[in-house]
């Protein structure tokens, strides 16, 4: 085996690992709590919710991500009924806007039901 | 030339190191973890114990001499228990073992505390109503007021491992205080053996030694009133503490769209009214946990909060309403719940 | 192309098709689908080292369109060949080179036989994870293609050579 096949294996191998190292990285950040909007079915976007941001959706709305919990804090429509709704956090919930059809949900929320190693009487 | 032999050992190793990588990540998670686990049945009920300790075996063993040696001191019913004996005395005064005087003198204090409304010279009354034997028929009236005339903790004295009674009819019934009393016990054994981790579960009595060995801390499941067994309201962290509920839904029984529960009241001789389905105390005493659930059941929400208060005790109580919605004494202790 | 040469390169696709049969009755149970040792790449190896990449790739299109009439689809079709061709292509460029020897070729020949497949079920299936099989196919390629190019060796040397004709 010549010298160059030793480089060329390496980094046939380097470059799937690292690869493999990235995905899995992904996959525990998508197995956190993250939000995700939807417009009108399709998904809008994909947020971390530990990343204060504000997002503007189409112009119709606003929603705020804050202190890992996020919220509508503004819509055109005349309802105001999302703008009112209680903040979603990791523990899960959405907020919809019905006339904007604007959905915001919580994916992989964290899971509560952890199985205990005793329980009472 | 060198340096290309040299790149060929970093290829070989870079080679080598994943294939390990993959073997180990094949192998899963068979880290070195010393879990010993084991049930067993004493004080009339299961009895699950979990040792995180290299002689993880002998100690389970040694545990359930422990938790024999306590059901032959404790048991009401057991002819050949030191309660049983005392509870059918001869003379006035009789000598009691080490374990009998510290758990009575633990449970007096909590019937003079009290005032009463915990009292352990319930016998007469509970055993007349035997929710233990699965019992289900209202005693007759007349019976109960006989038996309830001879409940009065005030007639027992303890003196050292001296025991005397006023009256030849006053019987004890430790139920609502020894099984705190054993988990205590066996904590401690657990302890003085180097045990750094362990979780004692007698039938529902969780008590904690040290962190699991993940390094977190143990998770107790709150029991859902009236649910199926393990179905749990809540749960709770706990590390060198006792969680112990008591409730209405333990022992009881229906008759005519009434429900009889096992947590008697000793100025009526009748099951306690109550507005709640069960009080969960957690400190880290174990008798006081045990003996404080209760409490808080005869008591009602208000009035257990009023006592806890007024006698400073550090504890954290889960009280659970007849529509078992939770709320948490101290306000501020939710945080205990695991999220 | 002699007569001779054309009979030798249709046994040599007749042994790869048999090859591939060969692997199919060999039930491997593995998670991840599309793994596999891929046996009949040591007769494309074996061709374009013998004959050149133009025979290879023609050994190795035709031997996917047979496989895929006799056991397949027009799917397994398409899938096959984005594979193959990528792969005979990318190993005729390595060993063209001169740099690679024949493992090194067969190697890369099939990590890039996986990455060709990927790229067909990508665009085929929408919503393919792609980036999720990607370095696990790409290993398995590696793996057998190393081991694909290390048994060529042996068998070339025991295959007659064109000049022999």
């Amino acid at each position: 085996m010549k010298r160059n096949d030793w480089i060329l294996i390496a980094v046939l191998t380097l470059i799937p690992a690292i690869l493999l190292t990235g995905n899995i990285i992904a996959a525990q950040k998508i197995a956190s709590p993250c939000l995700v909007i939807t417009v009108d079915g399709s998904t809008f976007g994909i947020y971390d919710l530990n990343e204060d941001r504000i997002i503007d959706i189409n112009g119709k709305n606003t929603c705020t991500i804050k202190d890992g919990e996020a919220s509508m804090t503004y819509a055109d429509c005349p309802g105001q009924n999302c703008v009112h709704s209680a903040a979603i956090g990791k523990e899960g919930g959405s907020i919809v806007c019905l006339p904007n059809r604007v959905i915001l949900k919580i994916e992989n929320a964290a899971v509560t039901a952890e199985r205990p190693d005793a329980v009472t009487g | 030339m060198n340096m290309r032999k040299n790149l060929c050992k970093a290829v070989l190793g870079c080679i080598f190191s994943l294939a390990g990588v993959l073997l180990l990540s094949a192998c899963g998670s068979s880290g070195a973890s010393d879990l010993h686990e084991a049930e067993g049945y004493y004080f009339d009920t299961d009895v699950e114990l979990k040792i995180n300790d290299k002689n993880g075996e002998a100690l389970l063993k040694k545990c359930f001499s422990l938790c024999e040696e306590l059901e032959n001191t404790f048991s009401p019913s057991s002819s050949s228990s030191e309660l049983y004996k005392i509870n059918r005395r001869t003379s006035d005064t009789v000598t009691v073992s080490d374990d009998m005087a510290d758990c009575l003198e633990e449970a007096l204090t909590w019937c003079s505390r009290t005032d009463g409304a915990f009292d352990i010279t319930i016998y007469p009354v509970s055993s007349l109503w035997d929710f233990r034997s699965g019992k289900t028929e209202i005693p007759d009236e007349a019976a109960i007021d006989s038996a309830l005339a001879k409940v009065d903790y005030t007639k027992v004295h303890l003196d050292g491992n001296e025991l005397t009674f006023d009256s030849p009819d006053t019987m004890l019934d430790l139920g609502g205080i020894a099984k705190g009393y054993a988990s205590a016990k066996i904590k401690k054994m657990l302890k003085e053996e180097g045990v750094s981790s362990a979780l004692i579960n007698l039938g529902g009595n969780v008590s904690t030694l040290g962190l699991k060995s993940s390094g977190t801390k143990w998770t107790v499941g709150i029991q859902k009133p009236f649910a199926d067994r393990g179905e749990t309201l809540t749960t709770v962290k706990s590390s060198d503490s006792c969680v112990i509920s008591a409730g209405i839904y333990e022992r009881y029984f229906e008759k005519d769209g009434k429900l009889y529960h096992h947590i008697l009241d000793p100025k009526t001789g009748y099951p306690k009214e109550t507005d709640l389905n069960q009080a969960t105390v957690i400190s880290t005493d174990d008798a006081m946990s045990d003996a404080l659930s209760t409490i808080c059941i005869l008591y009602g929400q208000e009035k257990a909060e009023e006592f806890i208060k007024s006698q400073g005790l550090d504890v954290t109580v889960l009280f659970t309403d007849k529509n078992n919605n939770i709320t948490w004494f101290p306000e501020e202790s939710s945080d205990l719940s695991a999220s | 192309m002699s007569a001779k040469r054309i009979a030798y390169l249709g046994l040599l696709l007749a042994l790869a098709v048999l090859f591939g049969y060969v692997e199919s009755l060999i039930p491997v149970n593995l998670a991840i689908p599309g793994i596999k040792l891929g046996l009949a790449n040591i007769v494309i190896v074996a061709v374009l080292y013998i004959f050149t990449w133009k025979e290879a790739l023609a050994v190795s299109v035709l031997r996917v369109v047979i496989i895929g009439f006799m056991f397949g689809n027009l799917f397994s079709i398409a899938f096959g060949l984005s594979g193959t061709v990528l792969s005979v292509i990318s190993m005729a460029l390595l060993k063209h080179s001169g740099h690679f020897g024949i493992v090194g070729v067969s190697a890369f020949g099939g990590v890039m036989h996986n990455i060709g497949q990927l790229a067909a079920a990508a665009l085929i299936v929408e919503g393919f994870p792609f980036l999720w099989y990607l370095p696990i196919l790409m290993l398995a390629g590696l793996l057998a293609g190393i081991l694909i190019g290390a048994v060529s060796l042996p068998v070339m040397k025991r295959l007659p050579r064109i000049n022999d004709f």
